[in-house]
C-alpha cells in the first residue's frame, strides 16, 4: 500500500487536502479534508437578518452572489416574504450569468489542464489546427495565421522559463491523450476565455452594482430603481447592454465552450468509466419562472436520485438534511453526532496531528468539513446532479440536450455517471442557461412595460412586525451545487445559522455510518500511471469544480532555490 | 501616439496582519500623491489589488511600466524591504518566493502569454514577520512601511525615465 498525498498550494478560496492509498497502481481508499476553519456562522450571530446577506456572501470571492441569495431567501422564508416579479427575473439574470461565467472559467482556467498537454501544442501544425477548429465549430479565430501566432507566443512564454500558471502542470504526462493540434487548440481557447470572462460579467454589475459581491439585494427583493423614468434605474439602454452581452456570452459557450468540451471528451472516453462515487444525486432546483417559492415553477427541477436509478425523482425536504462531525473538526453538545442545520452547532475541536504533518493516517477526525447528509445518505451535487435530476424529469431542454450530447459521443446515459460526465453536464447546462437568459431578459423587459415597478415587498421590513420567534431556510443551486442556508430568528436578532454548501456536500469526511463523501467514493478505483504526479486524481477532484483550492504539493527543498536580491 | 501608463499595484489580504503589506503601501502612496514629495509620474495609477489574483489581469492594459508591492519570503529579517527587476524578478518568481506566489506568477505569467506583459516590471517585497489573522502590521513591517513606500515611488519614476522629485 502506497499513500499518496495532495495538499494545496493556494491560500485564496481555501485549503483541500486528499489523501489516498494505492494499490497495484489503483486507488484502493481515499480522505477528503478542509484544512481551513470557516466559522462565519459564529460571526453571523446576533446580528440583524436583514443584514445577514452581506457578511454571509463573503464566505467566497468566486462562488460570489450566492451566499448572498441563499441568505436573503433563508429570511424571506422566515418572514413569509413572496419576492416581485422584477426581483425574481432580475435574481435570475444575476445568478444566471454567474454561472455562465463560472462554468466556462472552470473548464478553461481551472480543469483544462488536467486533460490539455500545454507542452504539446509547441508541436502542433498551425494549418492542422486550423482544420480541427474549422470542422468542429464555426468560431471565425480559427485560422493557421492566427494559431502560428499562438504557437509562437507559446513558444515565447515556454522559453522564458516563467510558466505562470502553467507551472505546476504534469507536462508529458502518459494520461494526456489529445494530439498537438487539439491542445493547440485548447490553449488559444484558454487566453481567448480569459478576455471573454471579464467581459460577460459585466452583466453582473450592470445589475448588482459591482462584481464580485453584487450589492442590490434586499430582504424581501432588489434594492435598485426600474422605474424607467428615472436615470438611475435599469433603462432601456441598460436592457439592451444586457441583451448584447448575453448574445457575446452565447456565442462563446455555442462555439468554443461546448465543441472543446465535446472535442477533448471524444479522446477521453475511457473518463467515462472512472470517477462515478456514490451515485446519489441531490438538486434543490432553482430559476423560478412562476412563484418564486414553488419548485414546480423552477427551470431547473428540485428532486432527488438514488442509486443511479433514473426511472425514479424522489422529493427533497429541508427537514431531511443533517450535518454529522463524526470525523470532522467540532463536536457536537451531548452524545450527537447529526444535526439539523436549525439545531446545527459550531464547536471546532481540532483532533488532526500537529501540524505541518505528512499525513493524517491514524487520525479519527480529519476535516474542518462537517458531513451533511439526507436521510443518512451521502449525496453528490452539483451541474451533474442538476442535469440528472432535470433528464430524469423530463425537463425537455435538459432532455434534448443531454441525448444531442450522448449522441455526439456515441455512448450511452451511464456514461454521465463518471468524471467526464461531470465535464459534459457542466457544458450542456451552461448551454442551457446562457439561451434561458435571454428569456428572462424579455420577461424582465415585458414585465416592466406592463407598468409593474415592484421591486421589493418591504411589508415587513420593520422588525417590530415580526414574531418573535422565527425559523427559515433559503435553497439556490450555485454552480458548484446545492446552497443551503438555514436561519434562526428571536426578538429580530440571528440566534442560529448554518451554511451547507456544495463543497461541504461534495468534500464531506465519512460520517457516523462510515459513509465516505462524494470525492472520496469518486477517487476509488482511479489508475495512476505514475503516483508521485498523479494527474487522474486532480482529473476527478475538478471534475466536481471544488470551491477549495486543490493542487499538489510541491516541497520546496530548505531555502529554494537560490535567489539573489538586492537589499534596499 | 498614447500617453504612457504606470501602475503602481498593491497585492495582499488585510485581514492577514504582514500579508496586507502591500496594500498598506497603497493606501501611504494614495494618502501622500497630493504632496510635493508624494507626487507620482503623470499617467501613474494606485490600485489594490487585494486577492484577485487573475482577475486583475485587466489593469495592465496599456500599462507601460508596473510596480508589485507585496509580501515576499525573501529569507531575511522581518521587514527586510527588496526591490526586483527583470532576471531577478523571473527567479523570484520560478521559485515561487512570494507570499501570493501563485497569485503573482499568474498575473504575469498569463499577461506574457496573452501579450500583455507591460515592459517594465518591478516588484517592491517586503519580508512578513508575522502572515495569521489579524488587521495590523507588526512593528517590523510597519517600521519598514517609509521604506517600501519610497521604492515604489523610486520605480515608478524609473518606468517613466525620471528621477523622483
Amino acid at each position: 500500500m502506497a499513500r499518496v498525498v495532495v495538499d494545496p498550494i493556494t491560500r485564496i478560496e481555501g485549503h483541500l487536502r486528499i489523501e489516498v492509498e494505492t494499490k497495484g497502481g489503483i486507488v484502493t481508499d481515499a480522505w477528503s479534508s478542509g484544512t481551513m476553519f470557516r466559522g462565519l456562522e459564529l460571526i453571523l450571530k446576533g446580528r440583524d437578518p436583514r443584514d445577514a446577506w452581506v457578511f454571509a456572501q463573503r464566505a467566497c470571492g468566486v462562488c460570489t452572489t450566492v451566499h448572498a441569495l441563499a441568505s436573503v431567501r433563508a429570511v424571506e422564508n422566515a418572514l413569509g416574504l413572496v419576492i416581485p416579479t422584477n426581483a425574481r427575473l432580475i435574481r435570475n439574470l444575476i445568478a444566471g450569468i454567474q454561472y455562465v461565467q463560472d462554468h466556462v472559467i472552470h473548464f478553461y482556467h481551472l480543469h483544462a489542464l488536467d486533460w490539455v498537454d500545454v507542452v504539446s501544442a509547441l508541436s502542433a501544425d498551425p494549418a492542422r489546427t486550423s482544420d480541427l477548429a474549422q470542422s468542429i465549430s464555426a468560431w471565425p479565430l480559427s485560422s493557421a495565421v492566427y494559431f502560428k501566432g499562438v504557437r509562437d507566443r507559446l513558444q515565447a512564454f515556454v522559453d522564458s522559463g516563467q510558466l505562470g500558471p502553467f507551472a505546476n502542470g504534469y507536462w508529458g504526462h502518459p494520461a494526456y491523450a489529445l494530439p498537438p493540434e487539439a491542445n493547440l487548440l485548447a490553449v488559444a481557447h484558454y487566453l481567448q476565455a480569459l478576455d471573454w470572462q471579464r467581459d460577460v460579467i459585466k452583466i453582473q454589475a450592470i445589475l448588482g452594482g459591482k462584481n464580485p459581491h453584487p450589492q442590490t439585494y434586499v430582504v424581501g427583493g432588489m434594492a435598485m430603481g426600474v422605474d424607467p423614468n428615472s436615470p438611475t434605474a435599469l433603462t432601456v439602454r441598460r436592457l439592451s447592454e444586457i441583451a448584447e452581452l448575453t448574445a457575446r456570452a452565447r456565442d462563446f459557450v455555442e462555439q468554443v465552450y461546448v465543441p472543446d468540451v465535446l472535442a477533448v471528451a471524444g479522446f477521453y472516453k475511457d473518463w467515462a468509466g472512472h470517477g462515478a462515487g456514490i451515485g446519489n444525486y441531490l438538486s434543490y432546483g432553482d430559476f423560478p419562472e412562476g412563484a418564486p417559492d414553488d419548485p414546480r415553477s423552477f427551470y431547473l427541477p428540485r428532486g432527488r436520485i438514488l442509486g443511479r436509478d433514473l426511472s425514479k425523482v424522489l422529493p427533497v425536504d429541508q427537514a431531511s438534511v443533517a450535518e454529522s462531525v463524526a470525523h470532522s473538526w467540532y463536536t457536537y453538545e451531548g452524545d450527537e453526532t447529526a444535526l439539523h442545520p436549525w439545531k446545527g452547532q459550531t464547536n471546532p475541536k481540532y483532533g488532526g496531528p500537529k501540524p505541518p504533518f505528512d499525513t493524517l493516517e491514524g487520525s479519527a477526525t480529519y476535516s474542518w468539513l462537517k458531513a451533511p447528509r439526507y436521510e443518512d445518505q451521502p449525496m453528490e451535487v452539483g451541474p451533474l446532479a442538476r442535469m440528472l435530476v432535470a433528464y430524469a424529469s423530463g425537463q425537455a431542454d435538459v432532455k434534448t440536450a443531454v441525448d444531442d450530447a450522448l449522441g455526439a459521443l456515441g455512448v450511452g446515459p451511464e456514461a454521465l455517471f463518471s468524471t467526464l460526465g461531470r465535464v459534459a453536464a457542466r457544458a450542456i447546462e451552461t448551454s442551457l442557461l446562457v439561451n434561458r437568459l435571454g428569456v428572462w431578459q424579455r420577461d424582465l423587459e415585458a414585465n416592466l412595460k406592463t407598468g409593474d415597478l415592484a421591486i421589493a415587498d418591504t411589508s415587513r421590513w420593520d422588525p417590530t412586525s415580526w414574531p418573535d420567534h422565527a425559523e427559515g431556510w433559503g435553497f439556490e443551486e450555485a454552480p458548484r451545487g446545492s446552497l443551503g442556508h438555514w436561519i434562526v430568528i428571536d426578538k429580530g436578532s440571528i440566534t442560529n445559522y448554518q451554511m451547507v454548501v456544495p463543497s461541504t456536500w461534495n468534500g464531506s469526511p465519512r460520517d457516523a455510518a462510515g459513509h465516505r463523501g462524494a470525492w472520496e467514493e469518486a477517487l476509488i478505483g482511479t489508475p495512476l500511471a505514475d503516483p508521485e504526479r498523479p494527474v487522474e486524481i486532480l482529473r476527478t477532484i475538478h471534475s466536481f469544480d471544488p470551491c477549495l483550492a486543490c493542487a499538489v504539493h510541491v516541497h520546496d527543498p530548505a531555502g529554494g532555490p537560490g535567489v539573489t536580491v538586492s537589499v534596499v | 501616439m498614447t500617453a504612457r501608463r504606470g501602475l503602481i499595484l498593491g497585492i495582499g489580504n488585510l485581514l492577514l496582519q504582514d500579508e496586507g503589506v502591500g496594500v498598506h503601501v497603497i493606501q501611504a502612496l494614495a494618502r501622500a500623491a497630493g504632496t510635493p514629495e508624494g507626487a507620482l509620474p503623470p499617467g501613474t495609477e494606485t490600485v489594490d489589488g487585494g486577492t484577485l489574483g487573475l482577475d486583475l489581469l485587466p489593469l495592465l492594459d496599456g500599462v507601460d511600466g508596473l510596480v508589485l508591492v507585496d509580501a515576499a519570503q525573501l529569507g531575511r529579517e522581518p521587514g527586510t524591504v527588496a526591490v526586483l527587476r527583470g532576471d531577478e524578478l523571473a527567479r523570484v518568481l520560478g521559485g515561487h518566493v512570494s507570499a501570493h506566489q501563485v497569485g503573482v506568477a499568474d498575473l504575469l505569467g498569463a499577461a506574457r502569454l496573452a501579450g500583455a506583459l507591460p515592459g517594465r516590471v518591478s516588484l517592491v517585497a517586503i519580508q512578513p514577520a508575522v502572515v495569521a489573522p489579524g488587521l495590523a502590521l507588526t512593528p517590523e513591517v510597519a517600521a519598514a512601511l517609509p521604506a517600501a513606500v519610497a521604492a515604489a515611488r523610486a520605480e515608478a519614476w524609473a518606468h517613466a525615465g525620471a528621477d523622483a522629485p
